[in-house]
């Protein structure tokens, strides 16, 4: 969530430096991270969706699209959740069953400056179902739905903004069939930083997924309600740039210059090619002032990434709501800790019986190794995450502890990550190595993983985490001395 | 009095909705910022 308070200050600076009326959108798979959630992680990832909503509250969202994601925590939650948000809900397609009328507000018109702007909502249809028996909701295809939207939001609107949840292929289709759709904001997994694509009438833009990013444009609509298809404007701004280079170079000649340039070939050239551009910028300045007096000038567009860095300022008030969150997270794990104590008597929760045995036990016959490995970060990760009062965040846990994704992660059995023994509160040597039960009865070394493969490091030294992460190199410096043995 | 003074506002509230809704398609451009965001749960920052 670390991001949010970085988004909202960048949000109220570009606000406040343009002065210009704005829309705040976002397109879906806000809350939870999966289509669906382990009972375990359930109650820690709907505190950290409550505060997600809570700083979108602040930062002046006018809509949101309901993500397929969004429905994790079950379709009553998010309707909960819709109730008490300050920015619309949207989904046109997310219905009942019964009776096939919408189960959160299809689309909406807000007033932004001159503009009458409609916004629609679609959430992801693939077919196939993700609501229980007992809830009456389904999702149906777009072609279901937007034809009559589109119509009536296109006799009432100026311009017309879907928020997609749908992937890049079923956007376009959407695009090719509706001129009057004028941008498309898509969510799609594994979404990365994209430049505006111009399909038909319809700008499809998205940015990178995990809130890295925040998107804007500087938007310059027009009574046409077409963009830019000539490249007029963008071929107008680059032969300006042109001519300036050749103004510059011409008078770094005169300067220069001993004697007459007249017979001066490059210099003739020159100058040659500033009349030229002269005259194709005064013809394309015709052109555009000539289609923008008969209504028909081509609305344009800036478009901005913003890298939510770590060392961008934070806005303050989203700042508070993001660490009561953790707090609130870290406060349900502890009580979930405590109710699996209560009930670690199951076998499948015992952590032998997954195999790992502990770093003081390595500690026996590789001594110099486990010595090279306390001085490392790994043998302070979890101590380091208690001193950052998350050490009961299911979220950072699986990174800051000996456990095997496989088995902790995934399915019931995460929450044992809560109630794990001292012995694996560290990245031990079993992370790397490979559980060492086995190998410390047997003390045969094919029991044992001798390096560990970068798929191992990987699952925590993520390009999210750690961008500088390097396996040749970061390998070298937790490797530990070779054995004597 | 008190009949006149309504009718008045409601005459002014009408020349105002009417300034306000005229004027994109009297000065038939707009200029404005979209903000957009798309998959942002995932956010990541140290846990510690």
């Amino acid at each position: 969530m670390g991001g949010l308070s970085k988004k909202a200050f960048q949000l109220k600076k570009i606000q406040k430096l343009h002065e210009l009326p704005y829309l705040v959108l976002d397109a879906g798979n806000l809350l939870f991270k999966q289509e669906r959630l382990s009972p375990g992680l359930l109650m820690q990832a709907k505190i950290t969706a409550e505060g997600i909503i809570d700083s979108y509250n602040l930062m002046g969202y006018d809509a949101v699209s309901v993500g397929k994601n969004d429905l994790a925590a079950g379709l009553s939650f998010l309707q909960e959740q819709a109730a008490g948000s300050k920015f619309t809900w949207l989904s046109a397609n997310l219905v009942s069953k019964s009776n096939q009328t919408p189960l959160f507000t299809p689309s909406l018109i807000r007033k932004v400056g001159s503009l009458s702007v409609g916004i629609i909502g679609l959430t992801n249809y693939d077919g196939s179902s993700r609501f229980q028996e007992n809830e009456d909701a389904v999702i149906v295809p777009w072609q279901k739905v937007l034809p009559k939207l589109v119509a009536d939001l296109a006799s009432k609107c100026d311009l017309l903004i879907l928020l997609s949840n749908n992937g890049t292929k079923q956007n376009e289709e959407i695009a090719a069939s509706f001129s009057n759709i004028h941008i498309i904001i898509q969510s799609t997994p594994g979404s990365r930083n994209t430049e505006p694509l111009l399909k038909n009438n319809s700008l499809i833009a998205q940015i990178g997924k995990q809130g890295k990013y925040l998107g804007w444009m500087l938007v310059n609509w027009q009574k046409s309600k077409i963009w830019g298809r000539t490249g007029a404007t963008k071929e107008l701004a680059l032969k300006k740039q042109e001519l300036d280079g050749i103004i510059g170079r011409i008078s770094r000649m005169e300067r220069r210059a001993q004697e007459n340039l007249t017979a001066d070939a490059s210099y003739q050239n020159l100058i040659a090619t500033r009349e030229r551009l002269l005259s194709e910028i005064i013809l394309l300045e015709n052109e555009l002032f000539d289609l923008k007096e008969s209504g028909q000038a081509p609305s344009t567009f800036e478009n901005h990434f913003i890298a939510l860095d770590i060392n961008l300022p934070d806005q303050p008030d989203v700042e508070k709501i993001v660490n009561a969150t953790k707090q609130r997270v870290n406060q349900a794990g502890r009580s979930q800790a405590a109710e699996v104590n209560r009930i670690a008597s199951k076998p499948e929760l015992q952590i032998e019986n997954l195999g790992f045995t502990g770093w003081q036990t390595c500690t026996a016959c590789h001594t110099a190794q486990t010595e090279f490995w306390q001085r490392t970060d790994h043998a302070s990760a979890y101590q380091s995450l208690a001193e950052q009062g998350q050490q009961f965040n299911l979220d950072c846990l699986p990174c800051h502890v000996t456990a095997e994704f496989k088995d902790l992660k995934i399915g019931d059995n995460d929450t044992a990550l809560l109630s794990l023994p001292a012995a694996l509160q560290q990245v031990g040597c079993e992370v790397c190595h490979g559980p060492g039960k086995n190998h410390a009865t047997s003390q045969k070394s094919s029991a044992i993983s001798r390096r560990p493969e970068v798929s191992i490091c990987i699952r925590c030294h993520t390009s999210e985490r750690d961008e500088t992460f390097n396996y040749n190199n970061d390998i070298e410096k937790i490797a530990c001395p070779a054995s004597q043995r | 009095m008190r009949r006149s003074v309504i009718m008045l506002i409601v005459l002014l509230s009408l020349i105002a909705a009417e300034i306000q809704a005229a004027d994109f398609s009297e000065s038939g451009e707009q200029n404005l910022l979209l903000f957009y965001s798309n998959d942002v749960i995932g956010e990541t920052e140290p846990c510690g």
